[in-house]
Parts: structure tokens; C-alpha cells; sequence
């Protein structure tokens, strides 16, 4: 197939070197050659800026300004005129005119109108775009201490969606652009690694202080030149390479601790005694050496006001360390550019072993050959390793008593006054608690011994060649491969609560390799024509092709009986299934894009691509995405041009098509299995079972995205202020639904196009540089987006599509989201809590026992008799005096009204200050917590501080219910909270060397700072932080329970350049 | 090669953005240069991509077979009968559920876990309940399954004998799901053929009446490509006796309730006599070996004809195992499971049932146990004081007789009985009584079952008359005797809630039994007392699943849901 490619290039090459060549044509040289030398300047601070570079405009002849900012050229015609671009300054072009020596001031660019926007395939002046395209101000965002981009990302871009599972070091990082389009299949958006296209890449991969630009392509005119993919919208991120001038040696390190935010409050050994005091009779508590009150050794209850508290957070937790260490030499010159780094980051987690390292090692060289043509390649590599206990998962993956923070928090705080003997903190398990029935054990012994460890490998070549044909046209080829070997590697010994005896397994453990390939080429033509004054064209065409290989081997074993041995003797115990897979996928298209601008004025973009996917068979396999955009530069309309603060208006209008193929590989293929599931035994000998496991979908096509965007820019103030606002409605039709069947079919699901969403909602971006000095300078920045989501059309006429959290097997036949037909996705289903039943709603009998009044609502399975004053009451919507599941209703929303950022930078001389508020406003938390933290019917479990709040005889004005006054298992909004948040997300405080001190140290500059990441929080939800979603789908957004605690982190860092 | 054609109008087909024969569309840009001769290298060079593309972008899978070239010879064809006999023994299924905890309501037996206020088993659930789903759900896989194999069995290259008992087997497992079906929600959707495409799925529900013709006919056809018993040796697999058994036990079905299609009490007769009369089977004189012999993997197809088969105790990478002795156990929690089967006791007495024994009765003591197990470490024994009934558990499957070590906590490699000699006796003397009145022969075959419960079998056993059924009863007496020797003789093995729904008894014995529990029981059981007066008409029937509902717009609900 590569070869038919190159063929097809060569050939398309070939035909166009017969043509003649154009000699460019050469400039008459009136006056003689001069040597001239020059001096750049800041414009504001009169500071010299070294590394400008300087270009003779027309020519590839130049040179870069060295410390002093000083420059010389020599051979220079004298009319030629010099063209100086420095990045953060606006580029400026000044002719010659004879001068042998110049000065230049370059003026620091605020929101420049000229500065190029990476797109897809190219990149294009930001005057110039059509489509919606958000960039993330990437020296802002290098401030914020994390191991990975996209942890800093929510907020900095309007339109982008950031949802974080929780705050474990490496846990993944949802990312969503416009709302989701497709309910069961992946929405996260396709992302553009130099010029690789990854549809599921770990972003941990990549060192945040490698990155150059991020852009996010939005509307379907940006992101339809990726067609197949690009429904949830593309992320195109661009590594530092090397950059013409002297090379440059550049560290940036630094170190910092972690805090939790935000531990629970817990009940202390009094409230726990009074809660246990409740819960059971005093013969118990007797027994267990509680209360004593037997003559002589009176011990009551009252007696734990000052008892020792066993702090279980306090010993889980730790001020953890985290260090970033990048070290790079970057230059080159006018031929040649290279660019080596190397990157160590560690970060242990707040919860102790547990924590995220990397290491990565990159190289860029980008060599100009000839006149004609520019070869260049990048090489890297590198490894992760996240370990820890994962504390938002269940050990055995059903019951909410086998996650980490259910011991962590339920835990018995206090041990019987006086028992010096007491080994709780010790031993494995509580004495006092049944361990087959209840799965509460020693959090200190599971977050020491298990073993769950990540370790990954990545490796990426890239390789371009670039050959200009002719002067306007050039030929692009590029190959990459990357490889990704994941290994995951789990091991419970027998002081976990899996490998002890206490449980059926025995020491265990299992090593799962996963290993990704994938290969691209890429060969795409550049057209690049100014017609004539008012016609400016530029078209491109190409063709790529793309190949993935997948596949994941796994063995496990139980029983070990050398648990001294680790991991290695997995061999000596018992097998458990084999896991072993493969999998591949190709992908051909086509792709061809024109934009056209008329007078600088009429912008007119158009792009189609095909796409052929091995996914799908026959006439499904291709598909054709189109998109066209018109752009109006009202600025250089001449009724605007009187408007003296006006520096920008264009108004953007877009619409296009773009698809999704994300199902599995063979979603077209009938399965027939055999499962370790499907066997029989005959005669008490196993017999292998061969069953249909999938239904053929034959007829799969893409899902197809239509989207709208309309949007304006303006600028004020030689674009001290800008604003770019964009209103977008897209509908998903045709959905790549893993639908249901009906259970008569044999078969519980299949891939179907079914079911229709829409997203609409509105972006504003403002930015504006309200101060602007030789000495203080203060800029803001604010984005904030809104977003609906619309459920239009379902599975075989379905009404609603529920779905479950699985988080604990008495709730899991519950379910707790629902679609409903034109309604947004992922709102919260439940019962209303209408409060508690209290004396009022009881007729009280002569014995003293409470009845409830007739027709007082009782939940489905409940006797009248069995509710009591204090009991949690649901709210009968339908009046038949049962609650149950006819009265389950909307009970909350999963998705964000808006979300936003707001950030402040400030320079004072050598100081500046950046920070960052980030929010999330509307949306709710499921605290699934609070369903086993305030509910008091286990004995010695503790509880959450806010349980001391429940109703009590003496203590009736209330809505928490009484100590087990909970019946059944039912989602409520009881436990419904509303997640909005505001977050001073990063403070970052720095201080520049000045230059003169640093000339005589060979030093070229040198910044210290000091960063602070997630440092205050404004919110009303009760749970540990609100920024969390565990199990996160587009069907189950906000819920909350075992989550890893968010830390704090601070640290003090330098940025230094050689 | 018909795409290499004039090049002209290769030019304009690609101009105008069609689609070539290899369905893509030509690159946008080649059009927008001048020459032709470049069109036409450019033209080339797509063809060539296009010819590569069709099958660049062919991956064939790698990971999984596919039916279209399966079932080719015997080893295949028996592999995707496995897959069919595999539904029996599911925990969903036989495996645990269908008798541990969805037949366990009835007048002889109540499910004693009160952590859940829901469920069948408590009479208070709705058509989203989960076990209402998974029976609807596992017998259709069983049906695709089965329809798969029977679709594509002909062209298998084997022996044909062979492949008639492949093909029994198969057509008797469909019949009994659907048999299965047809008595847990009344008219089903009747699918003989497998599915073939993912769009079209809504099936109307067939008459009750059609699903049992078409479940006779099946089985009547797997009657004559089957092996017989002593030729297979063990239980697990379906033998001619099996198919008599289970066609008896069917035709005993349409005779009541709800077809009462009384013909069929002959056809009951008939092949309860054939099992009778084919001289392979013979009660085991004790009682208690019999059952020991499920916990121990030992086989006895003279007496049970067809049990499911569990292996293992899912230490092992199979998954084979089931929940008979766990759940349905004696009630026992040794902290050293491992080594001392961990019991439930779900599965508990009622007092009528208890009551239905005389003392001399050796299956009292033994189906519903006298104690529990009290020690942590070993099977010591604590025994109920004489007044509390409901409080004992079913003991027929004991896990100190479990051999497979280490144990299970939750899973046990015991079998389970789907079909039993003594049941066989007891459909003949109940289709000979509605046929022919309270007969000698009637009388002799519960006699059989009697003086074996009694122990009379058993050597050395003196005064076999004391186990036989009062003589000169009526032929409704009869009948009241047959309907209290099956609790007796085979309570706890599932079978007692469709006995009394085709006796159309269920709902007022489950109103006595109510009344039972508020007469003999202690307030702690007021819940199986609520549980048995939530029974109502509408319960002779499950709803149909509110998912397969959703899906499938052709389908109506049961009356009363």
C-alpha cells in the first residue's frame, strides 16, 4: 500500500517537474551591497532582546540577534527591506532605504492578529481563520504544577469540558469539546500529536513543558479536514523543536509538596460511643469492653468525651513530594535546527504508596537541504509508572465495602478505654466486626502491601520531507510509527484483604500486557497563490493512510504459595482465565481544502475528506465529510474604518459534517466464542462450549455529525481588548449506539446506527490587557461556555435509556441516570426526599409504640408497622400510597450549566503574578458516601461528622434520618448536591533576574518561582472535592464515592537559560 | 478492470466528485491544475491507491471464529452443544437460582433473607425485576444457541448416528426452554430459526398453546435420536429416559392449569410408563445416599435420571460451579471456609411442611435439617429446639460431604436434581389416578417412593407396610395424597410452585400458608408472612421483562402487570 503512495507522489511530482521551471524572479540591484549592523530593542522596557530573528525579506538570507541584541549582515542589497519576528513581540518589516545601521523597537504583541494558528494539516494567520479554533495560552498554563497538560486544562478554552475522575496521580482526565455527541461510544476528541493523529492517547505521555501550542479546532469548518474522527472535535498539539540562533541550554525544575484539600470530617470516639450506644443494647458493648458497669468499674459512654481518636486519614494521608526536572538544548541555524530533551517528573500521591513518575527523552533535527528541500524527524520515548491502591475502585469489584476509603472511614476511631492491648492498628482486621459479611479491613496494611503498578512505554518517530515543487506549490510527505507497550501488574499478598485468609483467593496476582503499533503516511500538496492584489488563494490536497494493530495477553493466578516470591511466582498457583486478544484496524482518506480570500475582506474556506475504515464492509466502508466557511472582515470595510477604537471585527459562519467510527474493530463480524463461562461438565469432565457471542452488523455505517457555528471577533484598542463569542448547534445522527436487543434475539446488544442528540451552546472568550506600563502590565483573560445536550431519538422507539452506577451490588439494580427523548443526557433518576417522617405523621398507642397514620406513603417491600419516627420519606408522586418505582423522577443534572476560566497575569518589573480561577456552575454530585456514612445501621462502622445531626427523640428538626432509618437500598435527592464550584486553580508568583546582573555569568535568563495548584476552593458540596466523577460516561457524569482525595500542591521552582 | 476506461470521462467522473467502482472520491485537487497530462498521471496514481485501498482496508479478524465456517465436523458440532447444555447449569439458572431462590415461595418452603425487600421470591416485584429478566433472557440464549447449531448441523462431516443425538439433545434443551418459558410467562415469542440480523428483532408472543405443541413435537422427535441411559452412564446428559421423563412432566402441564388439555393425561401415562417399562431405573434404597451422591460427583442415573452438573468451585479458572449447599444449605459460618463449607440456610421450612412428615418418616429429618451448624471450625452440630419449625433449613444438599478442596465460601461443585425416578412414579400414579381412579398400580408406584423414604428399602428394613398410603382412598383423596408425597418426596428441588400452579391450587395454599406463618411463627418472620399474602392471581405468571418490552414493540404484558 506505501508503495502504491510514494508511487502516486513520485508520480504527481514527477508530472509537475516536466513542466518548466519558474526561476523566482530576482530583485534589480540598484544600489551596491552593504554590511549593516543593528540593534533590537523591547519597545517598553528599552531592555535589548536577543534571539530576534532577522530575515532579508524574499531571500532565506539571515541572522539572529545575539545577548546584546545586536546583529550583522553583510552582502546586503540596499533597498532590501528586513523582516524581524521574535515570538510574544509583533513582527515588524522595515526597508532598508541605504541605511547601513539600524534600530529597531519590536512592540510586545497583546492578542496578535498575525500570529500563526496551528490547524489541521498547516497552519494559518489568526486574521485569517474561518472556522472556531481555541488556543490554549500555553505561557500561562506551563505555571501550573501537574504532571499532564490536560489537568490544567478546564477553563482555558471556551467550549472545552474537563471532567476528572478524582485526584489520583495519573487518573484519567475526561475531556469533552461541545457537549457529547454519542451516548455509549468514547466522546473524548481526536488529538493531533505533531502531526499524528491518536484517538486515544494518554496524556500523561507528554511532559507539559515540551508542548508549544495546543490548539482546539471546534467548529465542523476546522475539524472536518480529519472527517472520520473528528466529531468530538481535535486537539492538535505541537513539541518544542529546535529554533534557529545559538543553542540554548534551558532547565526548568522544581519541587513541592501535596496536601489533601479537604479530609472528611469524621465522628470523634464520643459520638461514635453515642451512635454505638444506639445501635446495640449494652450487653454488647458490655462484652466488647466498652462500658463497664460492673460494680467497681464504672466505664459509661460519657466517659469517651476525651478518649484517644485513632486518626485513619491522618495515617493514610501524607504531605507528598513532587519534583519536575526538564532539561533541553535547543538551536541551530539557518540549515540545520535540532532540539534534545529530557524530562524526570515525580510525584508521590497524598495517599501513602501511591504516586506517578515519568521519564521522557525526545530529539528534533530539521535539516534544509536545498533551496528545494526540508527533511527533519523527532524520536522519542517514554515511560510511566503509576502505582498505588485505586481507591474509587472496588477491590472485588461489586460490593462499595471493598473500596479503600470505606475502611478508611468507617473504621473504629477508638478502641475500649483502658484496653492498653488493644491491636487494632495492627491487625488485619477488626475483631469486633464479621469478615464474611462485612469487608472492612486495615486501609494502613491494603495501601501498604497491594501491589498495583502501571508501567508504560511509548515510543514515537515522526519524519517529514517537504519539496517545493514550484514556487506556490510544495509536496508534504510524512511517516510516523509509535508503539505503546502498557504492562499492568497487580499483586495481593496475604496481608491484603484479597490475598488473606480470610478470603477465598488466597495470595494472588496477575501480569496483563497490552501493546498498541500504529503507522501513518501522509502525503499532502500546497498550493499557496497571491493572484493578484485582492485574490489570495491557497489550496490543499493529499492523501493519507493510517494502520493500528492492538492486542493484550494476560495470565493470573490464585493461591500462590510462595508469596516471598512476588509476582514471579505466579506460576505456582492456581491459573485463573487467560486473557488474550488482537485486533486492527486501517484507515485511507483523501483530503482537499481551498480557501480563498477576497480584498482581505471575504474569507472563504472549503474542505472535504473521504474516509475508508476497515471498520466498517462494502459500500459502508467510505464516507465523505465536507465543511464550508465564510469569514467577513468588517474591520477592512470602509463604514468601520472611522470607528477609531475597532482593531478587529470579523464575523465567522460554518457549517459541516464530521463522523465518528469509534466501535469495536469487528462490530461487522458475527463472533462465536468460548469463554471459560460456556463450558459443561459431562460425566464430571469439563467440556469446552462454543457459543455465539455477537450479532453481525453488516449494514454499520458512520455516525455523522452536522454542525453550525456562527461567530464573531472584535478587538478594541489595537487589540487591547478582544472578544470572540461562538454560538454552535450540532446534531449527531445516525448514532454508533452499542444498542440494546431485545433478550428473545439471544444477544444483550449490538452496534446499530440508532438515535439522534444535539448539542447547541455559547462561547465567549474576552481577553484584555487593562494595564499596560514600562513597569506594570496587567492582563485578563475569561472564558466561559454554555452547553445543552438534547436526547432526539433512541433505540427501537425507547422513551429513556437508564443507566446504573456500579459501585455496590445492592444498588447496582438501581438505576440512577436517565435519557429521556428531548431532555439532556445524564440527569440524575431517583426518588424526591421529602424529609423524615417525624411524631406528627404517627398515632400514638396507649404501649407507647408509634403507628403510622393511614395513608402515609410506604416504600414498596415496607410494612406500615415497620416505619418509625425519624425514618427517611420518599415523596409518592402518583399518590397510590407506595413508593416505588413509578415515583422515581428527575432528580438532579449531571452536566454543568456553564463552566469557565478567569485568569490574571501582572508584571511588575521582574515580577509577575499569574492567577487562575477556574469554575463549574449547575451541575450536581451524586455523594454516594453519605448512602453509607450517614445511615448508622453497622455496628461500628463510624460515620461522617454531619451523621451527629440525625434525628434523635431529642432531636427532631432534622433531615437526616435516624440511625438505620434508611429502608432498602434507593437513590435520593437526599444525596443529590449541587457541585458547583469556584477554584483559585493556579497562583503563580515569579521573579525574573534582571539582565544586567546575568551578563557576566553567561547566564541568558533566570526566573524563580513559586506555584500553587488547586489552592482555594468555594463550594457547597459536602464531599471531599468537587471536582469528581467517578465511572465517568456521557450517561453517568457526577458521582461520587471512595474518590481519591484532590491535594494541594505548592512548589518553588527556576527556569534557567544557558 | 472495468474501471480503466476513456479518459475523458475518467475526468469528468472524478471532477464531478463521484464515486469510482472502489467507492471513494477522487482528490479534490488534481482537477485544479491545467494539463491534461497531469490529469491523467494524477487519475493513474488514484486508480492505483484505489485498486490498493480495497484491500488495505479489508482486516479480517484475528481474535474470533466465525459461524459462517463452524460446525464442520463432530468435535465442532459437540463443542456448540456444550454451549447449549451450558444455560442449564448457569447460577442464573440451575446453577442456583431458578430453584434456590425463584421457586422457593410456596407452601412447602420460603426464602429466609430479609436484606432484600424485594423479588420474587417475596411476591413483591415489577416487570423491571431482575430475575424476572434473566429466565426470559437465559432460555432465549439457550434457544440461539440451540437454533444455531440445529441451522448449521446438516452440512457436518459426521458419523450420523452421531449427529441424530447431537441433534436430540439439541431440539429436547430448546423444547425445555421454552417449556420453561411457556410456565413462567404464558405466551412467548416462538423462535425456531437463529437471528439473523440486528434490525427487525420485535416478535410477537405465540399462543401458549402452539410453544407446548411445538415443545411435544421437539421432544418427541429428540425421543428417538437420543441414547438411552445405561448407554451414557451418567446424569448430565439428556437420555431417552430423560426426554419420557420431562415429556410426562410437560403433558402433566397442559392437563392443568392453565390449558387443561386433560387428553394428556394419557400421554403422561403413556411416557411415564416407557421409563417405567424400559427396566433401566430403580429407586436407590437410601434416601440420604441419594443426595449424597450429587455432593459427591457420584452418579446413579438408575434413580436420577438427568441432574445438572457443576463443576469445581470457581477457585479454578472454570467457572463451572453453583450454589447448591450454600445458599439451600445448612446454616453454617466457619470463619475457616476453606476447609468447612460456608452455608446460608435461605432455603427454610415451612410448618406445613414439616407437618406432612410422620415422625417415622426418615426424609423429614433429612430434608429439613434439625439443626444448625454452630462451630466456627468444624460440622458440630446444634439442634432446634422441637418448636421452632420455620427456623430450619433445607438439608438435602450438606456440604460436609463435599469432597473438592479447598472450598468455596460461595460456590460449591454439588449437582442438582432436574429429574428423578421417584418423580416418574409419582406422574404415573397421578395420571393413572385422573385416568383410571386411585388404581392398584397407582397405588404401587407411590408405595415405591413411600417405602423408600421410610427406609423399607434398605436391608435388614422389617414392616414395609407402615410407609404405604392409606388404602380406599378416593380419587379426590388420591389426588390431595399425590399433591403432599411430592412436597414430601421432592421438596426444595423446584418443582412445588408449578405443581401448584397447574394443580390451580397456588393461590390459596399460599393464602394458608400465610395464615401459617401468623399462627406458628415468630413475629421475626411477619416478612414471610407478607410475602405469602402478597401472592394474587396475577402471579400464576411472571410480567414480561420491562427491557425485552422496550425493545420489542410486538410484544403485549401479562394480565394483571
Amino acid at each position: 500500500m506505501l508503495v502504491c503512495t510514494l508511487l502516486a507522489a513520485a508520480m504527481m511530482a514527477h508530472g509537475a517537474s516536466i513542466l518548466p521551471m519558474i526561476k523566482p524572479d530576482r530583485l534589480l540591484q540598484q544600489i551596491p551591497p552593504l554590511h549593516i549592523k543593528g540593534k533590537v530593542i523591547d519597545a517598553s522596557t528599552r531592555e535589548p532582546l536577543p534571539g530576534v530573528s532577522v530575515v532579508i525579506q524574499g531571500t532565506s538570507q539571515g541572522s539572529v540577534t545575539n545577548e546584546n541584541g545586536v546583529f550583522e549582515l553583510s552582502d546586503v542589497p540596499g533597498d532590501a527591506v528586513l523582516v524581524f519576528t521574535f515570538v510574544g513581540y509583533a513582527k515588524q518589516i522595515e526597508p532598508l532605504k541605504g541605511r547601513s545601521n539600524i534600530m529597531i523597537a519590536l512592540k510586545p504583541s497583546v492578542n496578535q492578529l498575525n500570529e500563526a494558528v496551528v490547524v489541521g494539516y498547516g497552519t494559518v494567520v489568526k486574521k485569517d481563520l474561518t472556522g472556531s479554533v481555541g488556543q490554549v495560552d500555553m505561557a500561562d498554563m506551563d505555571k501550573a504544577p501537574v504532571a499532564s497538560f490536560d489537568e490544567a486544562l478546564a477553563g482555558r478554552v471556551a467550549g472545552v469540558q474537563v471532567s476528572s475522575t478524582d485526584g489520583q496521580p495519573g487518573a484519567a482526565v475526561n475531556i469533552v469539546i461541545r457537549g457529547n455527541n454519542s451516548l455509549t461510544q468514547d466522546n473524548s476528541p481526536l488529538y493531533v500529536i505533531d502531526g499524528f493523529p491518536v484517538e486515544d492517547p494518554d496524556n500523561s505521555e507528554l511532559d507539559p513543558d515540551n508542548i508549544e501550542t495546543i490548539s482546539v479546532l471546534k467548529d465542523a469548518s476546522a475539524t472536518a479536514i480529519y472527517g472520520a474522527r473528528a466529531a468530538n472535535g481535535v486537539i492538535i498539539i505541537t513539541t518544542k523543536r529546535g529554533k534557529e540562533g545559538p543553542p540554548r541550554i534551558s532547565y526548568n525544575g522544581y519541587y513541592g509538596i501535596q496536601q489533601v484539600i479537604h479530609e472528611m470530617p469524621l465522628m470523634d470516639p464520643y459520638e461514635f460511643m453515642k451512635l454505638q450506644n444506639e445501635i446495640t443494647t449494652p450487653n454488647v458493648l458490655q462484652e466488647d469492653g466498652y462500658i463497664d458497669t460492673t460494680a467497681g468499674h464504672v466505664k459509661t459512654i460519657d466517659d469517651y468525651k476525651n478518649a484517644q481518636n485513632i486518626d485513619w486519614q491522618g495515617k493514610l494521608f501524607r504531605t507528598a513530594p513532587m519534583q519536575n526536572h526538564s532539561l533541553s538544548i535547543r538551536g541551530g541555524s539557518q540549515n540545520t535546527r535540532y532540539s534534545v530533551s529530557g524530562q524526570l517528573f515525580d510525584q508521590k500521591g497524598v495517599l501513602i504508596n501511591s504516586g506517578f513518575r515519568r521519564a521522557q527523552a525526545k530529539m528534533s533535527l530539521d535539516q534544509t537541504v536545498n533551496d528545494k528541500l526540508r527533511v527533519g524527524g523527532d524520536v522519542s520515548y517514554t515511560s510511566t509508572l503509576t502505582y498505588g491502591t485505586t481507591p474509587s475502585s472496588a477491590e472485588n469489584g461489586t460490593s462499595s465495602m471493598t473500596n479503600l476509603m470505606y475502611s478508611v472511614w468507617g473504621y473504629r476511631p477508638v478502641v475500649p478505654l483502658g484496653d492498653t492491648s488493644s491491636s487494632l492498628q495492627d491487625d488485619l482486621l477488626d475483631d469486633f466486626v464479621n469478615p464474611t459479611t462485612d469487608y472492612r479491613f486495615n486501609p494502613i496494611k491494603t495501601a501498604e502491601n497491594q501491589l498495583r503498578k502501571h508501567i508504560n512505554h511509548y515510543i514515537r518517530i515522526n519524519g517529514y520531507a517537504d519539496y517545493q515543487i514550484l514556487k506556490d506549490l510544495t509536496l508534504r510527505i510524512t511517516g510516523g510509527f509509535s508503539r505503546t507497550l502498557k504492562r499492568y501488574d497487580s499483586f495481593n499478598n496475604s496481608d491484603t484483604w484479597s490475598g488473606s485468609k480470610y478470603n477465598i483467593y488466597g495470595v494472588n496476582g496477575s501480569i496483563t500486557y497490552y501493546e498498541t503499533q500504529q503507522w501513518l503516511n501522509e502525503n499532502t500538496l500546497t498550493y499557496n497563490k497571491q493572484i493578484n492584489k485582492y485574490n489570495k488563494i491557497k489550496i490543499l490536497g493529499g492523501a493519507t493512510f493510517q494502520g493500528n494493530k492492538y492486542n493484550y495477553y494476560g495470565a493470573s493466578a490464585n493461591h500462590l504459595p510462595n508469596e516471598s516470591l512476588g509476582l514471579s511466582g505466579l506460576d505456582e498457583g492456581t491459573p485463573q482465565p487467560v486473557k488474550a486478544l488482537t485486533e486492527a484496524w486501517t484507515l485511507a482518506s483523501f483530503l482537499g481544502r481551498i480557501n480563498y480570500t477576497y480584498k482581505d475582506k471575504y474569507l472563504l474556506t472549503a474542505s472535504l475528506r473521504a474516509d475508508g475504515s476497515s471498520k466498517f464492509q462494502l459500500d459502508n466502508k467510505w464516507s465523505y465529510f465536507p465543511s464550508a466557511a465564510f469569514a467577513w472582515r468588517l474591520i477592512n470595510e470602509p463604514f468601520l474604518k472611522n470607528i477609531k477604537p475597532l482593531s478587529d471585527a470579523k464575523l465567522r459562519v460554518s457549517w459541516g459534517l464530521t463522523g465518528n467510527n469509534r466501535v469495536s474493530d469487528y462490530a461487522t463480524y458475527a463472533q462465536l466464542g468460548f469463554p471459560m463461562t460456556a463450558y459443561y461438565s459431562f460425566d464430571d469432565a469439563l467440556a469446552q462450549g462454543a457459543i455465539p457471542e455477537g450479532l453481525a452488523s453488516e449494514d454499520l455505517k458512520w455516525e455523522s455529525t452536522s454542525q453550525t457555528d456562527v461567530g464573531l471577533d472584535v478587538g478594541f484598542f489595537n487589540e487591547r481588548i478582544t472578544l470572540t463569542a461562538d454560538y454552535y448547534k450540532k446534531t449527531t445522527s445516525r448514532l454508533l449506539l452499542n444498542a440494546k436487543l431485545p433478550p428473545t434475539t439471544g444477544y444483550s446488544s449490538a452496534y446499530k446506527n440508532i438515535g439522534k442528540v444535539s448539542n447547541e451552546g455559547l462561547e465567549l472568550s474576552l481577553h484584555t490587557v487593562n494595564v499596560q506600563t514600562k513597569k506594570f502590565t496587567w492582563s485578563t483573560g475569561f472564558t466561559i461556555s454554555f452547553n445543552k445536550s438534547k436526547v432526539l431519538e433512541l433505540t427501537q422507539n425507547q422513551e429513556s435509556l437508564e443507566s446504573f452506577m456500579s459501585w455496590d451490588q445492592w444498588y447496582n439494580n438501581t438505576s440512577l441516570y436517565i435519557a429521556k427523548l428531548d431532555q439532556p443526557m445524564g440527569q440524575v433518576y431517583g426518588y424526591i426526599y421529602d424529609g423524615l417522617y417525624q411524631y406528627d405523621d404517627f398515632n400514638k398507642q396507649s404501649d407507647g409504640s408509634y403507628v403510622l397514620k393511614p395513608g402515609e406513603p410506604v416504600q414498596s417491600g415496607q410494612k406500615a408497622s415497620q416505619v418509625q419516627p425519624g425514618d427517611a420519606k420518599y415523596r409518592d408522586l402518583n399518590g397510590d400510597g407506595i413508593v416505588n418505582d413509578y415515583d422515581r423522577t428527575v432528580i438532579g443534572r449531571g452536566f454543568p450549566i456553564h463552566q469557565g476560566g478567569f485568569t490574571n497575569d501582572f508584571r511588575y518589573g521582574n515580577f509577575d503574578l499569574n492567577l487562575f480561577f477556574q469554575w463549574s456552575y449547575g451541575n450536581d454530585i451524586i455523594n454516594a458516601n453519605r448512602l453509607v456514612f450517614e445511615m448508622g445501621n453497622k455496628l461500628y462502622l463510624n460515620q461522617f461528622k454531619s451523621f451527629e445531626k440525625r434525628w434523635e427523640p431529642d432531636h427532631t428538626n432534622t433531615d437526616i434520618p435516624r440511625a438505620g432509618g434508611q429502608f432498602g437500598y434507593v437513590y435520593s435527592s437526599r444525596v443529590v448536591e449541587d457541585g458547583s464550584y469556584l477554584r483559585l486553580k493556579t497562583v503563580s508568583l515569579g521573579y525574573k533576574l534582571p539582565t544586567r546582573l546575568l551578563k557576566r555569568t553567561g547566564i541568558y535568563s533566570c526566573r524563580f518561582y513559586l506555584s500553587a495548584q488547586n489552592l482555594i476552593t468555594w463550594t457547597g458540596y459536602t464531599g471531599s472535592d468537587p471536582e469528581v466523577s467517578i465511572h465517568y460516561s456521557a450517561l453517568t457524569p457526577g458521582f461520587d464515592y471512595s474518590a481519591y482525595p484532590r491535594p494541594r500542591t505548592m512548589v518553588v521552582g527556576v527556569k534557567l537559560s544557558l | 478492470m472495468k474501471r480503466i476506461i476513456l479518459d475523458k470521462n475518467i475526468k469528468s467522473a472524478s471532477s464531478n466528485g463521484e464515486r469510482t467502482a472502489e467507492g471513494f472520491a477522487a482528490p479534490v485537487y488534481h482537477g485544479s491544475f491545467g494539463s491534461n497530462r497531469r490529469d491523467f498521471i494524477g487519475v493513474m496514481a488514484t486508480l492505483m491507491i484505489g485498486i490498493g485501498c480495497k484491500k488495505f482496508l479489508t482486516t479480517k479478524p484475528t481474535d474470533f471464529v466465525s459461524p459462517v465456517n463452524y460446525f464442520k465436523n463432530a468435535s465442532e458440532v459437540n463443542s456448540a452443544l456444550n454451549g447449549v447444555y451450558n444455560v442449564v447449569g448457569l447460577e442464573a439458572m440451575w446453577g442456583s437460582q431458578i430453584p434456590i431462590r425463584q421457586n422457593i415461595g410456596t407452601d412447602e418452603s420460603f426464602l429466609s433473607y430479609t436484606k432484600w425487600p424485594t423479588g420474587p421470591f417475596f411476591y413483591n416485584f415489577d416487570p423491571s425485576d431482575p430475575y424476572v429478566l434473566n429466565t426470559w433472557r437465559n432460555c432465549y440464549i439457550g434457544i440461539e444457541r440451540a437454533n444455531l447449531l440445529l441451522a448449521n448441523l446438516e452440512g457436518a462431516d459426521m458419523d450420523s448416528s452421531e449427529k441424530g443425538a447431537v441433534r436430540g439433545q439439541a431440539l429436547f434443551l430448546r423444547a425445555f426452554y421454552y417449556y420453561t418459558l411457556v410456565q413462567y410467562y404464558g405466551d412467548v415469542p416462538l423462535k425456531l430459526t437463529p437471528t439473523s440480523s440486528v434490525n427487525n428483532v420485535s416478535i410477537a408472543s405465540t399462543p401458549a398453546k402452539d410453544v407446548y405443541d411445538q415443545i411435544l413435537s421437539d421432544m418427541e422427535e429428540a425421543e428417538g435420536l437420543v441414547q438411552t441411559a445405561s448407554e451414557i452412564g451418567y446424569g448430565g446428559r439428556i437420555s431417552k429416559s430423560t426426554v419420557r421423563g420431562i415429556l410426562a412432566r410437560v403433558c402433566l402441564t397442559m392437563a392443568g392449569n392453565p390449558l387443561k388439555d386433560t387428553a394428556k393425561f394419557q400421554d403422561a401415562l403413556e411416557w411415564s410408563s416407557k421409563v417405567i417399562d424400559s427396566g433401566e431405573h430403580l429407586l436407590n434404597p437410601d434416601y440420604t445416599q441419594f443426595y449424597i451422591n450429587f455432593c459427591q460427583d457420584l452418579y446413579d442415573v438408575k434413580d436420577s435420571i438427568w441432574e445438572v452438573e457443576l463443576y469445581g468451585n470457581n477457585n479454578d479458572a472454570n467457572r463451572q460451579a453453583g450454589r447448591h449447599g450454600n445458599e439451600n444449605g445448612i446454616s453454617h459460618k466457619p470463619s475457616d471456609f476453606a476447609n468447612i463449607g460456608y452455608a446460608y440456610g435461605f432455603n427454610s421450612t415451612t410448618w406445613k411442611l414439616y407437618h406432612l412428615f410422620d415422625d417415622i418418616d426418615l426424609r423429614r429429618d433429612w430434608s429439613i435439617a434439625p439443626f444448625s451448624y454452630s462451630d466456627k471450625t468444624s460440622y458440630k452440630k446444634k439442634d432446634y429446639s422441637d418448636s421452632s419449625i420455620v427456623q430450619r433449613s433445607c438439608g438435602k444438599f450438606r456440604r460436609e460431604y463435599e469432597l473438592d478442596k479447598p472450598m468455596n465460601k460461595n460456590y460449591t461443585p454439588i449437582n442438582f436434581p432436574m429429574l428423578r425416578y421417584s418423580d416418574v412414579l409419582l406422574m404415573f400414579a397421578e395420571a393413572e389416578n385422573e385416568i383410571n381412579g386411585p388404581s392398584q398400580q397407582a397405588y404401587d408406584k407411590i408405595n415405591m417412593v413411600r417405602e423408600r423414604g421410610y427406609g423399607k428399602l434398605l436391608t435388614g428394613a422389617t414392616n414395609p407396610e407402615e410407609a404405604h398410603l392409606r388404602t380406599g382412598l378416593s380419587k379426590d383423596d388420591f389426588r390431595k395424597a399425590i399433591q403432599d408425597e411430592r412436597a414430601r418426596e421432592l421438596c426444595f428441588e423446584g418443582l412445588r410452585k408449578h405443581d401448584l400452579i397447574r394443580w390451580g391450587i397456588f393461590v390459596d395454599a399460599m393464602k394458608q400458608t400465610a395464615e401459617d406463618f401468623g399462627a406458628h411463627a415468630p413475629a421475626s418472620y411477619a416478612y414471610a408472612m407478607t410475602a405469602a399474602e402478597n401472592v394474587s392471581a396475577k402471579h400464576v405468571l411472571y410480567p414480561k421483562p420491562a427491557l425485552e418490552l422496550s425493545l420489542n414493540k410486538a410484544l403485549k404484558q401479562n394480565p394483571g402487570w
